[in-house]
């Protein structure tokens, strides 16, 4: 495969698993060039042990991944917020947030959009992860597995707690509202 | 309901299940309403998360992504954890050493550079038969002029190139308090010399040191690395000014004034002689820091040149302050320094400072033809490189040398 190909093949589904793991569409575009950047540069050495997209939506969640720690180590430094999100259970959830509109201002036009975006934001990071690549992305549990480094019976279970989490925090939004 | 049953209620909407349990949970879920509840909430957050849109790719992406193809641009690190506040300070420090060496760069004239960040340098008129002398063993310096005691705590250093046309026929004084003289133990009767372009014609002898063979050969204990990164380089050359920055302090460091020429009291330091004393026959110098036979050639000519026309020094005059020079190092702090600024590229060198060894860079586009070692003085000859010829910064222009107890000869071969 040509890198011409894997672009047009991949660019457009690293954009989207970027966009729903960061929430907005800058930090998104930021996440996906860098994995298409080492994508590109380590293609001549991709084997074919897995799926093509498999192996770029490892190199797009270890690239966020990275990029949270990174921002986490700032954050670390800094005396200055870097967007602290609190939810109603009083537990602070930190997650990086360029400065624009969240997708919920923004992008989403839907509310029902914008509230399941939030709420996946609130999810830990490993958590995040997994939903969007099972939900989204309809990878199997070995395939998450794979690409996070975690075992079968791990995401299976680590699937359902953040499912019954986001059910909790959309079901919440939705007494709100 | 336990969370046993609602993980496998998971599993079940994902078809992970195996058979066996896939069977079991479809029989209980078909005599259980809190069940069939429970799973479809699991398969309403399922399709709620599904139902997300899809996005194009943003406009320009691709081209943008191109754009940083093309710049061969890596990844953002990762590893970048300056702290937000802190990045105003380090960019603005950054912007300070940057310009302060822009500022040196355009404001110093270029004849009037130091030869040395440690030390300022002064050169003297063309046909001065530049001389001077550099005596590891003791704790004096003298020239023509009188001796100086290390107290004074200086250096001298001295070179010259041959060619007129090349701004050459000069000598460079170095003077400082305290740093590589007294680490040198430079200087006390006058003995170690350098020799410049006329010396070739005049072979007024200098010192009654005859290099001698023996000694074992000096070698640099490490090559020169010939790239950095931009990053490499910066901090590098913020931690030399930081450095010599310090130095300046700590010596009291002066620039001599421009045309001031001569060896009076207020140049303490100077060795350098205005009318050299008859110069030694230099003995042949070693071949092995050559690479080619050619270049071999050209040493034992300019050797015999060096050595066989002696000639009277040419009164001297107002001198101009060179680029040429050799420049005596003895520790790595001031080797360092001086290589960035001298604009050398790659890394210098390192020798075993600790054993007694100093270096010696002529910056200029010289060659290194021989360095000489005796029982009581090292030899080293240098020669002007012609214009076909391509220099090696890290191997023309450096030589080792033991430093003790040695009385350095430094000799400008080139032929007029």
């Amino acid at each position: 495969m040509t890198e011409a190909e894997f672009l047009e093949q991949t660019a457009g589904p690293v954009y989207n698993l970027a966009l729903r793991l960061t929430g907005n569409r800058a930090d998104a575009e930021d996440v996906a060039q860098d994995a298409l950047l080492r994508a590109v540069r380590a293609l001549p050495g991709f084997r074919g042990d897995s799926q093509l997209s498999t192996w770029a939506y490892r190199i797009t969640v270890n690239t966020w991944k990275n990029r949270v720690r990174a921002e986490k180590r700032r954050k670390f430094w800094s005396t200055v917020s870097l967007g602290l999100i609190s939810s109603q259970d009083g537990e602070t959830i930190q997650d990086v947030k360029a400065d624009e509109p969240a997708l919920d201002a923004e992008l989403e036009k839907t509310e029902r959009s914008a509230t399941v975006q939030k709420a996946l934001l609130k999810l830990d990071e490993n958590d995040r992860a997994i939903v969007v690549l099972r939900e989204i992305e309809e990878k199997s549990y070995e395939e998450i597995g794979e690409m996070l480094g975690l075992g079968q019976g791990t995401v299976k279970s680590r699937l359902f707690r953040a499912r019954a989490k986001l059910k909790t925090l959309l079901t919440q939004t939705a007494a709100r509202t | 309901m336990n969370d046993e049953t609602r993980e496998q209620l998971s599993a079940y909407i994902d078809g992970a299940l195996p058979d066996g349990e896939r069977r079991e949970l479809e029989s209980r879920l078909a005599a259980s309403a809190e069940l069939r509840g429970a799973l479809e909430d699991l398969r309403s957050v399922s399709r709620a998360v599904k139902d997300l849109p899809q996005e194009p790719l943003p406009a320009g992406f691709m081209t943008r992504f191109a754009g940083r193809r093309a710049r061969g641009e890596a990844p953002r690190a990762d590893w970048v954890f300056l702290p937000p506040q802190a990045r105003p300070l380090v960019a603005a420090l950054s912007v300070g050493v940057i310009a302060l060496v822009i500022w040196n760069k355009v404001t110093v004239p270029p004849e009037e550079m130091p030869m040395h960040p440690a030390e300022a340098a002064k050169v003297y008129a063309p046909g001065s038969a530049p001389v001077a002398q550099l005596d590891l063993t003791r704790g004096m310096i003298s020239g023509a002029s009188g001796s100086v005691s290390s107290d004074a705590k200086s250096l001298e250093i001295a070179g010259a190139a041959a060619a007129p046309e090349r701004a050459a026929d000069k000598m460079a004084v170095i003077e400082s308090d305290g740093g590589l003289a007294t680490e040198m133990k430079a200087a006390a009767n006058g003995v170690a010399a350098v020799r410049g372009a006329n010396a070739r014609a005049s072979g007024t002898p200098i010192a009654a040191q005859q290099a001698a063979p023996g000694a074992a050969e000096p070698q640099l204990t490490d090559r020169t690395r010939l790239s950095m990164t931009e990053e490499e380089r910066s901090a590098r050359n913020e931690q030399m000014f930081a450095q010599l920055e310090g130095q300046k302090k700590e010596m009291g460091m002066r620039v001599l004034p421009k045309g001031e020429d001569g060896v009076d009291e207020n140049h303490r330091g100077f060795l350098g002689l205005r009318e050299p004393p008859a110069a030694p026959a230099l003995s042949a110098p070693r071949p092995s820091l050559l690479k080619s036979e050619k270049k071999k050639g050209a040493l034992a000519s300019a050797a015999a040149d060096t050595a066989l026309a002696p000639k009277p020094a040419a009164p001297s005059a107002a001198g101009r302050l060179a680029p040429d020079a050799a420049l005596v190092f003895s520790d790595a702090g001031s080797l360092a320094s001086s290589w960035v600024l001298l604009g050398l590229p790659g890394e210098p060198p390192s020798a075993d400072f600790a054993g007694g060894r100093v270096v010696v860079i002529k910056p200029s586009a010289t060659k290194i033809l021989s360095v000489t070692p005796g029982p009581d003085a090292v030899t080293v000859v240098f020669r002007s490189l012609s214009e076909d010829e391509e220099s090696d910064p890290a191997k023309d222009r450096v030589a080792p040398l033991p430093a003790s107890p040695k009385t350095v000869l430094i000799y400008d071969a080139s032929p007029r």
